[in-house]
């Protein structure tokens, strides 16, 4: 197992490493910088704020610099845009929000969504599963750009119960709704994918046996059926991290939280190069250590697979 | 008895043979594609939107940049659903039955192309692959699973960002961070194509290499492909939905149904409900479509659901 997260770790290295490349060339390859203003700067304070940033540094330079800064000292460097803070920063204070909500959001999808696809399984054909099925198909269509102005409308303009947006120190009215938007769609996916793989678990025969021995449902679908028919829903929770991650940028946006989504959207439409490396490397570095942890849990739920 | 000669006869008749004309898996597939009702209601809400998409511009009184100046900064009150504004108006005092037509037309198009790029590209290098196998293989996946530990949504950003915020980036950037997913389960299939009978049998009789793969391969992957592509246009409109909805995919005053999405979003605190609504409406409109005919088209098509 240690050898095997070792592995895994090795892989995620150079998948770093291009991401970070693959970036840093996009960067460079675009026409205009940071500084390419409405009004042009005068040549002498251009040349003089690319050196400041280390900008007229070569290429290979640059990206060396870089890559020591984080590997040695977590170091994004400074935000060309906000003069007066460092990327660290701006990721220290986004970040923190983002996983709130976004963890909120995670663990509403995967509760809610295993909780309904067992349900929709077990009363299978009847109105409980046509009511499930029809939730999730619904669902997924709406994404969280979809659902945020509706459930705006509905509990905020029509019912008055909570606030359109704002954050407030991650008061859980201002979180509701953002949670909401930002789970739905994948609650729905999760409860579609836990529905066939339970409707598969139920027609094995171990199933049978803890049936014939006389075991209440219940018992015969927390102990022998759950762990079997999580193994497809394991395998979909990385995209939903990522999706949480992406997401917060809609959210951010609409509910005006103030997640790291937000300071990307910024950052993009000011040319914040150094503010958006940033972010999509920790998004890209979290997304990796999701999936190893996602597939060290594959082995303790399915004892068949060794590494 | 088989004597030289009759063999030699039989030879001949067989060389001889045209090819034989069988049940084809398509004309199957059809059959079980139109007995199916949520997948024809699908193709149905597809070709309304595909119509509107079409003419709804030509239809429209008003070119989707047209500023009414009396309206705008009174839509709440002037702009609603009229006989003259079909759909209403923007607080711009824009007529919205042309843009959303025009929305849904790029919201489309980007779908198509988008997916398109993804499938060629996808097919290729999944085909590929698999066919040759072995080391070339091995690098060919993991160079396919770096691309998808990457946060595509991130990266797309990035592309537009840097490259400009114009449709041609949006599509090419869109198809090409879009395909390794495909890529893998072309490679999947044609594994499993690699290793059935009648590719074997047709390697005994002497079948040349890009013979099997036209006439064996390909069209046994099609299926497949047809499939996930169609499952792909609409993963694809909300990817561009959600770049748009940010402001950072299609520029004013072109428009898409993300878009506008946005700009009814905004609009809802002034209770220009109209705004939403109709993009909205088209919008799911055209994500059931796919999602009924992508599903119809997976029971139809699936060899294994026989």
């Amino acid at each position: 197992m240690l050898t095997y997260i070792a592995k895994r770790l090795a892989v995620a290295v150079p998948t770093l490493l291009a991401l970070i490349v693959i970036s840093f060339l996009l960067m460079h390859a675009a026409p205009g910088g940071p500084f390419t203003y409405e009004k042009k700067l005068p040549a002498a304070v251009l040349a003089n704020l690319n050196a400041k940033y280390g900008l007229d540094q070569p290429l290979w330079r640059q990206m060396i610099s870089y890559v020591w800064g984080m590997v040695a000292h977590f170091d994004f460097g400074p935000s060309f845009v906000y003069k007066d803070r460092t990327v660290n920063e701006i990721i220290a204070q986004g970040f923190p929000v983002t996983f709130q909500y976004g963890g909120w959001a995670f663990v509403m999808a995967v509760v809610c969504g295993i909780g309904l696809g067992v349900l929709a399984a077990i009363f299978q054909n009847t109105w409980l599963d046509y009511l499930s099925i029809g939730i999730s198909i619904g669902a997924s269509v709406l994404p969280n750009f979809v659902l945020a102005p509706i459930l705006v409308l509905i509990f905020t303009r029509w019912l008055g119960w909570l606030p359109g947006g704002g954050w407030e120190g991650g008061d859980w009215k201002h979180q509701l709704m953002p949670i909401l938007a930002m789970g739905t769609a994948y609650m729905a996916s999760i409860a579609r994918i836990m529905r066939s793989s339970m409707l598969e678990v139920l027609t094995q025969n171990h199933i049978r046996t803890a049936r014939a021995k006389g075991l209440p449902t219940w018992k015969v679908i927390t102990r022998h059926a759950l762990k079997p028919a999580l193994i497809p829903v394991l395998s979909y929770l990385g995209p939903v991290f990522v999706a949480m991650i992406t997401g917060s940028v809609v959210v951010d946006m609409y509910f005006s939280t103030a997640g790291v989504g937000k300071f990307f959207v910024d950052a993009a439409l000011n040319r914040d190069y150094a503010v958006m490396m940033g972010v999509t490397l920790l998004a890209g570095g979290l997304t990796i250590l999701f999936n190893l942890v996602v597939d060290v849990l594959y082995a303790w739920v399915d004892p068949k697979i060794r590494y | 008895m088989l004597t030289p000669i009759n063999m030699q006869a039989l030879a001949t008749r067989l060389a001889g043979l045209e090819e034989v004309k069988g049940r084809s898996l398509w004309a199957d597939a059809r059959r079980r594609f139109w007995r199916n009702k949520a997948a024809v209601a699908g193709l149905a809400m597809l070709a309304i939107c595909i119509a509107f998409a079409a003419f709804g511009q030509a239809i429209a009184p008003f070119s989707y940049d047209f500023i009414d100046f009396n309206i705008m900064g009174h839509a709440d009150e002037l702009g609603r659903p009229s006989l003259t504004y079909w759909f209403g108006a923007d607080d711009q005092g824009r007529d919205l039955f042309a843009r959303t037509a025009m929305g849904v037309r790029i919201s489309l198009l980007v779908g198509l192309i988008g997916t398109a790029i993804s499938v060629v590209v996808g097919t290729l290098y999944g085909a590929v692959s698999g066919y040759l196998g072995g080391r070339i293989d091995g690098f060919m996946m993991r160079l396919c699973d770096i691309m998808l530990s990457i946060p595509f949504m991130f990266v797309l950003i990035l592309m537009l960002v840097m490259f400009g915020k114009s449709l041609s980036v949006l599509y090419l950037s869109i198809g090409l961070l879009s395909w390794p997913a495909m890529a893998r389960i072309v490679r999947g299939q044609t594994l499993t194509l690699k290793a059935r009978e009648y590719i074997e049998a047709a390697q005994a009789t002497g079948v040349p290499t890009t013979r099997i793969i036209l006439r064996h391969i390909l069209p046994n992957l099609l299926g497949i492909v047809v499939i996930y592509a169609t499952l792909l246009v609409p993963d694809i409109i909300i990817t561009e939905s959600f770049i748009s909805f940010l402001g950072l995919g299609v520029q004013e005053p072109q428009t898409s149904l993300g878009t506008l999405i946005s700009d009814g979003a905004k609009a809802i605190y002034y209770d220009t409900l109209w705004q939403i609504g109709f993009p909205l409406g088209f919008f799911l409109l055209l994500m059931f479509g796919f999602y009924f005919v992508g599903d119809g088209l997976r029971d139809a098509l699936d060899p294994k659901e026989r």
